[in-house]
């Protein structure tokens, strides 16, 4: 009996240490578990009163994404009766476009397509979702709130405006990731040459010291060796987004990795933003981000100084460049052609150097001018949903919601897990720590972030082809964005001198 | 009598009372008028009311949040103050020059080439115009693939034959790229209404040159060159119009990047991306007030021409 009880007691000592075990398991992949939310589907929507046909705006960003969106519009107007027609746009055609539109209340969009970084600026024209689910969902805000609890949090913050106002609903994601050749950083010769070069082992990079390294010894002329093999082409070490486009996405990413900001956000005690101030510390550490690119331009392709994403991951795939430092991860499903076009090359993903990639989305809104909040209600929440998403997210794309990301199938089923489990892998990880961020970035603190956006392109793109030096750079770029948010913001800016 | 009186001045004042409005409409003194108003009116609604706005905003500070506000002349003065404004004049000036000189240079060349009977002659015409029926921002996308330096198919041509790439949108080489894309596209142009013009120079002159012995340098210098002056100069007016707005050839390949800024995209990018309706305005106003100017100065020149080759 005795022994039976000491017995029970060990066993239930090991069984508690096995439950906290899991516990401590539990918490550490609480995010990769699939959420328990509601699944919304197009069946789930019901009768809706309002017939007017709606119009609305989409992002037509890849040629996948323009062949699976119209099916969904198709589906949606089986259901519903309701006709929809569509506008697909590129991206650069999206702010000045949605902007006139929005701001004379033309009603030209019942729902219009929004880049995060412009929530706060575009406010005023549109829904708050949780006022449309009040008043179109059969169980009022308490059914929105059932979908949302699957979206990811990190990606519905840039869709709030300061006020904690829900403006849109995500369909696509872009965090930025670092993609790599794996092939090449697990090379036993590489990793041999660069040990005795740089005296530490060949890895993945986390820190900037170790890109810049990285970068510099994998840049290689033709003629040279690449893992034993003759380079019949020059080969770089980073492919860099220069060009006068999204140079910014990559250099705020090294902004926010280093614990900078653009703008510092102070809060009064109740959380509430009261100001922006460029301090000193920004400053610094936006110089040497800005230092750090420009030194990681020696290992790129003159052809960066003009190069958009679609530049670089052409390097990337035809095995000009081992690395994109900060790049979308929409592009994912485009960078695997990397192992059919190079022999034994193999693609990684990783978080980006600091961890902290841009994050944005692009997000379906319903304008205040809408004649048809209803029906646009409904189909922006049909595309965010569950069922929309987990399609969109077998078809290539990175998600939206953290209930598909985490789906244990993707992770486990073999069938799953190159195509889908390892990009949602490093989403849900990027969108994580980001999570902790978010809501201090100005690009979802600042109405004037749509035009602060645009001129930190130009500046920064000044500064990658030598118009200005680093230091410049930031003077210009402080100067302009306190001129604009002084002249399109609401909340008031000064620099810490 | 004075009942008589009365009907013989009656007479006429029934006639002007019987003339109807067609009457009137149809009267020589009118009749222009008819003609005009429609068009006046249209030039009233679609140009000078939007010219008066443009002015309007011009003085006013405005960024579609907040209601206008009156500045005066700050805005000419801030433009006029931004060292981009003058680069961006600058370049659009390197971009005309070059253009136009270079779509002379050539047009000129092929035109006298095209002027001879040679086999072939017909598709050969034809396919040198395809470039100006082809969207100008079709032209700028196609110039950007072909011109991109690792996958461009000029840079593997290049290095096909030895000769090392080239970085086409670097900065210092992008502003002479953008003018050979707009070179490509306009030169038909000019080809076509040089051509036009050789084909109607008087033949007798040309003749008796060749009787006197002249040699075909000093033909084309003392004949041919002062008759196509009016055409050359309406070359140059209406390159010069629509070079100030260059636009597309931007938008495809460096996006006013890679010190490729030019005004009109300086305004497109104040106004449309910047929203600041005033800044963008006031940019617009110089801009089209710099292009009335030179355009009256080479209108006074083709005038002068056209009244030199009709003497």
């Amino acid at each position: 009996m005795k022994r039976s009880n000491r017995f029970a007691h060990v066993l239930s000592v090991f069984a508690i240490g096995c439950l906290l075990s899991l516990g401590a398991i539990g918490t550490a992949t609480a995010d990769w578990l699939e959420v328990p939310t509601e699944k919304f589907k197009l069946a789930d929507i019901p009768e809706i009163k309002n017939k007017r046909p709606i119009h609305i705006a989409l992002f037509g960003g890849t040629k996948q994404f323009d062949i699976e969106i119209p099916k969904f519009i198709k589906k949606f107007e089986d259901k519903t009766g309701i006709k929809v027609t569509h506008e697909k746009m590129i991206m650069t055609s999206i702010y000045p476009k949605m902007n006139v539109e929005l701001m004379s209340g033309s009603g030209a969009y019942d729902l219009i397509v929004m880049e995060t970084s412009t929530t706060c600026e575009w406010a005023p024209y549109l829904w708050d979702v949780r006022e449309l689910a009040a008043k179109f969902e059969p169980d009022g805000v308490a059914g929105l709130e059932r979908d949302l609890a699957g979206h990811d949090p990190a990606l519905l913050r840039t869709t709030q405006d300061r006020d904690g106002k829900l403006r849109g609903i995500p369909y696509w994601n872009y965090e930025q990731v670092l993609y790599h050749r794996l092939d090449c950083f697990e090379d036993p010769i590489e990793k041999a040459n660069f040990k005795k070069k740089y005296g530490y082992d060949l890895r993945v990079p986390v820190t900037r010291k170790q890109l810049y390294d990285t970068a510099e010894f994998f840049t290689r002329k033709a003629g040279e060796k690449l893992k034993g093999e003759v380079l019949k082409k020059d080969l770089y070490g980073v492919a860099l987004m220069a060009g006068r486009f999204e140079i910014n996405d990559e250099i705020s990413s090294m902004i926010w990795g280093a614990g900078g900001h653009w703008a510092t956000i102070v809060r009064d005690e109740n959380g509430k933003a009261i100001e922006f101030v460029i301090t000193k510390r920004d400053k610094r550490i936006q110089k040497e981000a800005i230092e750090h690119y420009v030194s990681l331009l020696k290992f790129a392709s003159p052809g960066c100084l003009t190069g958009f994403w679609d530049f670089c991951c052409a390097q990337f795939v035809e095995g000009l460049a081992i690395m994109m430092p900060n790049l979308y991860l929409v592009v994912e499903d485009w960078t695997w052609q990397v192992e059919k076009k190079v022999p034994g090359a193999k693609k990684g993903m990783a978080l980006c150097v600091g961890r902290q990639g841009y994050i944005g989305d692009f997000a379906e809104c319903v304008a205040k001018a809408s004649k048809n909040p209803e029906a646009s209600y409904w189909f922006m929440k049909y595309l965010g949903g569950y069922e929309a998403q987990k399609q969109l997210m077998e078809g290539g794309f990175p998600g939206v919601r953290r209930d598909i990301m985490g789906n244990p199938m993707y992770q486990n089923d073999p069938k799953w897990k190159k195509p889908i489990g390892d990009r949602a892998y490093i989403n849900s990880l990027a969108l994580q720590v980001q999570n902790n961020y978010v809501g201090d970035y100005i690009h979802f603190n600042s109405s004037a972030m749509g035009k602060i956006y645009e001129m930190q392109i130009i500046e920064l793109h000044n500064a990658a082809i030598k118009k200005y030096t680093p230091e410049e750079c930031v003077k210009v770029i402080t100067k302009k964005t306190m001129k604009l948010q002084k002249k399109f913001g609401q909340l008031p800016i000064r620099e810490e001198k | 009598m004075s009942t008589h009186g009365n009907e013989v001045m009656a007479q006429p004042m029934a006639m002007v009372r019987d003339r109807t409005f067609l009457d009137v409409l149809g009267d020589d003194k009118y009749y222009k008028w008819v003609l005009l108003i429609p068009l006046l009116l249209v030039l009233l609604l679609f140009m000078l009311y939007p010219l008066f706005y443009c002015l309007w905003y011009s003085f006013h500070e405005f960024g579609m949040v907040k209601a206008a506000t009156f500045l005066g002349l700050e805005n000419y003065r801030d433009v006029l103050r931004d060292e981009e404004f003058w680069f961006a004049l600058k370049r659009t000036g390197i971009v005309l020059v070059v253009s136009i000189g270079a779509e002379l240079i050539i047009g000129m060349t092929v035109a006298v080439i095209f002027n001879r009977e040679f086999k072939g002659q017909n598709p050969i015409r034809g396919l040198i115009l395809l470039p100006l029926l082809m969207a100008p921002l079709a032209v700028s996308m196609m110039w950007n693939f072909f011109l991109q330096y690792d996958f461009g198919i000029v840079n593997l041509i290049f290095g096909l034959v030895g000769i090392p790439k080239v970085s086409w949108f670097a900065p210092g080489v992008g502003l002479y790229t953008i003018a050979a894309i707009s070179i490509w596209q306009w030169t038909p142009f000019s080809i076509f209404v040089l051509l036009a013009g050789l084909k109607s120079l008087p033949r007798d002159s040309f003749e008796a040159a060749r009787v006197d012995g002249a040699t075909p340098w000093y033909t084309f210098r003392r004949l041919t060159l002062p008759n196509l002056a009016p055409l050359i100069m309406i070359i140059v007016l209406l390159r010069t119009m629509w070079l100030i707005r260059l636009f597309d050839p931007l938008y495809g390949t460096t996006r006013g990047g890679a010190d490729s800024e030019l005004l009109d995209w300086m305004i497109y990018r104040n106004t449309f991306v910047y929203f600041d309706i005033g800044i963008g305005s006031t940019l617009a106003i110089i801009s089209l007030f710099m292009t009335v100017v030179v355009c009256a100065v080479l209108f006074r020149q083709l005038m002068k021409a056209l009244a030199v080759t009709s003497a």
